[in-house]
């Protein structure tokens, strides 16, 4: 057998893996001293890396905080927990029924951002990035300020001032942000955001919410990681009686950025040229058109004086039903990019286990499905990834440089 | 004959991944039965994991999924649990979960210190078992149902039916270099007329 794992690792880390552990699970020192039959002095020494723990101790501890002993001993990387960053200023506006709430779902992006890091190591495949840098906002006029720095992200990013067909995609894999979907409730929260100096941007996005909107949370949270990047933030729907400046800038780098001005005057210009006016119809062929809401279409035709000042309160007002008009114009809801991992977790987790460097247990926890679905998964990206249909080993380095520096 | 047959243990720890495969053929007791061995599962394994295969109907198969049911097998005595019962056990299974999930490293944990065989299709576990544990037996899946073929010569069509079953409800199916996927591929392909080899 190899070395004992206990003998060799980092006390301190385990220490406060296992600090962390007991926390998150509401055990004090003294109930964890008691499960072990030891004083609760000795805990405290376990938990500062002072005194060895042994294995049969490690067990009882992981069993009693609901954490497989894997967690605790394998190598993992270690970053500032995420709830560090979400304290105080950045959750004064949450009711304080949902501050544990929260909590749980900063806990979980962090996990999910920790495996995310944990994989690329594992598979030497660390995330490429083109981050500007942080930009300075002068705050004089901040709409003036949001559509130049949007369309300024543009042209860096060689967007033309069209629709952005996949926001999820642009965001991951050409700025090199890290984006989960997470089952948030209430459903008022649509995203959060921090940076993290080893994983860079993070974004948790709420899964609940339409596609439409999920691509608002994020080009607004890019905001955040633009100008306000070491400032975490949560995104809450009608959070605020006065929106502060920073959030006002977000909301309108979001309209600027997902409707360019330009791009937004000649499709309103064509619809004046084929109806010869501007109709709830227009309206939703309009929405669909750029990914957003009828809502924001309209709000953002209203700024640019296109459309009357009210003219969304009117709809809203009048009962206008969105969903059942988009069927009834036969206009299909944006297709939803629903996997709760990004794309490129999942494969290069595919190619870990290929390799053998994951097992099958490890890759389902990896892939946060069942044995069998992680199966399937593998099976979904081994074909896609050869474009084939029949069965084939991957034999495809999804690590590989295609281009040398 | 599957050279399986004549070197059979007398103990074989069946790990969670073999199990999905044994319970999504839906042929699982039968084959159980006809292992001339004492079968064991990690108390890990038979707790804490919650193990399901596909078992919806064939055109729909994703519809329903159902839990592996172990507690019957363990209660005819079937299948015996066992748990870490020494510091040496112990010691090795924390050594284990270093490089594989829990049921894994308990599985292997008790298997070098029992001497039992290992029931896995795990690559990762399997090299690992290779290196650390070289003289432990290590059967996969292929090997548990071609014994239990061989054995109890069932009709080709509901062999057919048993490994179809296999990788539809646990998408599972053998590697292309596994030494018995060529006879994996033949039974798929095999009916009632087709001679036996």
């Amino acid at each position: 057998m190899d070395m004992n794992v206990l003998d060799t690792m980092d006390l301190s880390q385990l220490g406060q893996e296992l600090s962390t552990a007991r926390k998150k699970r509401g055990l004090t020192q003294e109930e964890s001293a008691d499960i072990l039959g030891v004083s609760r002095t000795t805990i405290t020494a376990i938990e500062a890396g002072n005194r060895r723990i042994k294995p049969g101790e490690l067990i009882k501890l992981a069993r009693a905080y609901g954490i497989p002993v894997h967690d605790l001993v394998r190598p993992r990387p270690q970053i500032e927990p995420f709830s560090v960053q979400f304290r105080g200023p950045h959750l004064r506006a949450v009711p304080v029924e949902d501050e544990e709430k929260i909590k749980k779902y900063v806990d979980e992006l962090e996990d999910l951002c920790r495996d995310y890091l944990e994989i690329e190591h594992l598979t030497n495949s660390p995330l490429a990035t083109r981050y500007p840098p942080e930009i300075e906002v002068a705050g004089h006029d901040i709409a003036l300020e949001a559509e130049v720095l949007a369309d300024q992200e543009r042209r860096r990013l060689g967007l033309g001032d069209g629709p952005v067909p996949n926001v999820r995609a642009l965001l991951e894999q050409e700025v090199g942000l890290r984006i989960f979907y997470l089952a948030m409730e209430p459903r008022t929260y649509s995203a959060m955001y921090l940076y993290d100096h080893q994983l860079g941007g993070c974004i948790g996005v709420n899964s609940y919410h339409p596609e439409e909107r999920r691509r608002w949370s994020m080009i607004h949270d890019y905001l955040h990681f633009l100008a306000h990047r070491y400032k975490p933030a949560l995104f809450v729907e009608n959070r605020y009686r006065r929106v502060p400046e920073d959030e006002r800038l977000a909301d309108y780098f979001t309209g600027f950025f997902l409707m360019p001005t330009s791009s937004l005057l000649r499709q309103y210009n064509r619809i004046l040229r084929e109806d010869g006016t501007i109709t709830p119809a227009g309206l939703c062929t309009l929405a669909a058109y750029y990914g957003v809401s009828v809502a924001a279409i309209t709000l953002r035709l209203e700024d640019i004086g296109k459309l009357p000042a009210g003219t969304w309160d009117m709809l809203r007002d009048s009962g206008f039903k969105v969903r059942e008009a988009q069927q009834k114009l036969g206009i299909e809801p944006i297709a939803a990019q629903d996997n709760v991992l990004p794309l490129r977790y999942q494969y290069l987790a595919v190619y870990g286990y290929e390799e053998g460097l994951i097992s099958e247990g490890e890759l389902a926890r990896f892939l946060r499905v069942g044995r069998v679905q992680a199966r399937e998964i593998v099976e979904s990206l081994r074909r896609h990834s050869e474009g084939i249909t029949d069965d084939r080993q991957l034999d495809l380095d999804l690590t590989q440089r295609l281009v040398q520096e | 004959m599957s050279e399986t047959a004549s070197f059979f243990p007398n103990a074989l720890l069946l790990d969670a991944c073999c199990l999905i495969n044994l319970a999504a053929s839906r042929q699982m007791d039968l084959i159980l039965h006809c292992l001339p061995t004492d079968l064991y599962v990690a108390e890990y394994v038979f707790s804490d994991e919650a193990l399901w295969f596909y078992d919806g109907p064939e055109e729909a198969f994703r519809s329903r999924q159902s839990p592996i049911q172990l507690k019957p097998l363990a209660d005819a005595g079937l299948l015996n649990i066992l748990t870490l019962d020494t510091e040496d056990e112990e010691l090795a299974f924390v050594n284990f979960a270093a490089s594989l999930d829990d049921g894994e490293a308990m599985t292997l944990a008790l298997a070098l210190h029992r001497g039992h065989a290992v029931a896995t299709d795990e690559r990762k576990a399997i090299r690992l078992m290779e290196r650390t544990m070289p003289a432990i037996q290590v059967l996969t899946t292929p090997d548990l149902l071609s014994y239990w073929a061989h054995q109890t010569k069932p009709p080709a069509t509901l062999l057919r039916a048993t490994l179809q079953s296999i990788e539809l409800r646990a998408k599972f199916e053998p590697s292309r270099d596994h030494a018995l996927s060529m006879w994996w591929q033949q039974a798929l392909a095999a009916t009632d007329e087709t001679p036996d080899e």
